[in-house]
């Protein structure tokens, strides 16, 4: 066996792709011939290097990308498996977007509601309006009171117990007159009027000294008008 | 330095790996979520190390690995489970170098590379070795590498294809028969004329310039 044919068949025998005896032929040779086992050994030499070459480290960002990829693909094959899938992704689409979009404004919006709280809280007190806490029940009460026996500065009754306080739209007799009083939140009489006849000092004297009760409107003092009614006094023919 | 010719390769048990193949196959197309990090796990790095080897640029193999591990999910529905994953990965991976050779010349053939030097873009992670070789070794392998890639780049792709799906990694011919798609002759043609063609563009390389001679000496 020539050199030259050895020589092309070390690679093969280096694969182990001989047969026994071709192996054995070849070794033969290479044990008697140094250049032929010059170059086998420089084959198993550049074998090893070129094996070793295998030992490349994968780069981390390439590792990253493959799993990017690997779930893109994933995503997109479950969207594609049935219609409540695609919705179910389109929805997650959607929310995604709007989280994004809404990402910049939460700070803001998180910051504006907190100091509007505040605010509130710091203006509530002036808020409050004031409470009745009396007995009277707040109800609506359309006319004035009025605090019947009362007396006059000098202590004496006022001789008015006579006198009957009808609501405004009261039918009147003949022998009555009627007394009409404008009476304010604060309680006083601000005006009159007397349908029937003249003011009496009778009548005088229950405007300025009796004490009124102001009409309520939701437990609020408002004004309000009263009816009083009189019995008429005969006119002494003089 | 020398591997005995009866040396055995590592690998597992073929039965284990083809069980192994036809689970992850099956979850794939289940769509399961851990089959996916698996088969990234299992199958990133010796695809990334045959892509690098065929092209010789980093950029461009993790383009091509991309583009592998896209194909694979895309149609393992298809894959029929004739030959290992393995096998049939490293095919795709062929033939996505091949087209990215090819989209290469077509395109940035002309491009000036800034920053060409490999020992400046590697990052820490990169330099640091295996600690049970000596510094002496490592750096007596790496010049050897910048050699056998620069021969390899020089060779023709497809007698470079072959040569580093053997002697790179590992692959039996019929292994490789698979790969190219050709038969068990053209495999055993083409390999022997690779690693002819890489011998002289390597004795070539030694003749035009002085190999760097690595002699440790002690400090005088």
């Amino acid at each position: 066996m020539s050199c030259e044919n050895v020589q092309k068949q070390i690679g093969l025998l280096l694969d182990r792709q001989l047969n026994h005896g071709e192996r054995e032929h070849v070794l033969a040779h290479i044990e008697t011939c140094r250049p032929c086992a010059r170059k086998l050994e420089s084959m198993q030499d550049l074998r090893a290097t070129m094996g070793r070459m295998s030992n490349v480290q994968v780069p981390p960002e390439l590792t990253a990308r493959l799993r990017v990829a690997a779930s893109h693909y994933r995503q997109s094959v479950e969207r594609r498996r049935d219609f409540a899938a695609r919705l179910r992704h389109f929805a997650a689409c959607i929310r995604l977007e709007f989280d994004n979009m809404m990402r910049p404004l939460a700070v803001p919006f998180a910051g504006g509601l907190a100091s509007s709280f505040a605010c509130f809280l710091f203006l509530l007190p002036s808020l409050s309006f004031q409470h009745n806490y009396g007995l009277e029940p707040p109800l609506f009460r359309p006319e004035p009171a009025i605090v019947t026996g009362f007396t006059d500065p000098d202590g004496t009754p006022v001789g008015a117990t006579n006198v009957k306080m009808e609501w405004g739209s009261s039918l009147v007799t003949g022998d009555e007159v009627t007394l009409t009083v404008l009476v304010d939140p604060a309680g006083q009489v601000q005006d009159w009027n007397v349908y029937g006849d003249d003011l009496t000092p009778e009548m005088k004297s229950v405007i300025l000294y009796s004490k009124f009760i102001p009409a309520t409107v939701s437990g609020q003092p408002a004004w309000g008008l009263k009816q009083l009614v009189f019995p008429r006094q005969r006119r002494l023919r003089s | 330095m020398s591997t005995s010719i009866l040396e055995l390769s590592p690998e597992r048990p073929a039965e284990t790996a083809e069980a192994e193949d036809f689970l992850l196959v099956e979850h794939l197309r289940q769509g399961a979520e851990g089959a996916y990090e698996e088969l990234i796990q299992r199958f990133q790095q010796p695809v990334y190390a045959l892509a690098l080897r065929l092209l010789s640029d980093q950029g461009e193999a993790c383009d091509v690995v991309q583009e592998v591990f896209l194909k694979v999910f895309r149609n393992i529905a298809n894959f029929r489970c004739q030959s290992s994953l393995k096998t049939w990965m490293y095919r795709i991976t062929v033939n996505e170098a091949y087209n990215a050779r090819r989209w290469f010349f077509r395109h940035r053939r002309r491009e000036v590379e800034l920053d060409n030097d490999p020992d400046e873009t590697r990052n820490w992670k990169e330099n640091i070795r295996d600690s049970s070789r000596s510094p002496f070794d490592v750096a007596c392998d790496r010049e050897r590498h910048v050699m056998i890639e620069a021969a390899l780049d020089k060779i023709n792709p497809i007698f470079r294809e072959a040569v580093v799906l053997r002697d790179t990694m590992d692959r039996s011919y019929e292994e490789i028969a698979e790969i190219l798609g050709v038969s068990l002759g053209t495999v055993k043609s083409r390999i022997l004329r690779g690693r002819e063609a890489l011998r002289d563009e390597l004795a070539s390389s030694l003749n035009a310039r002085p190999a760097m001679r690595l002699v440790p000496k002690t400090a005088e």
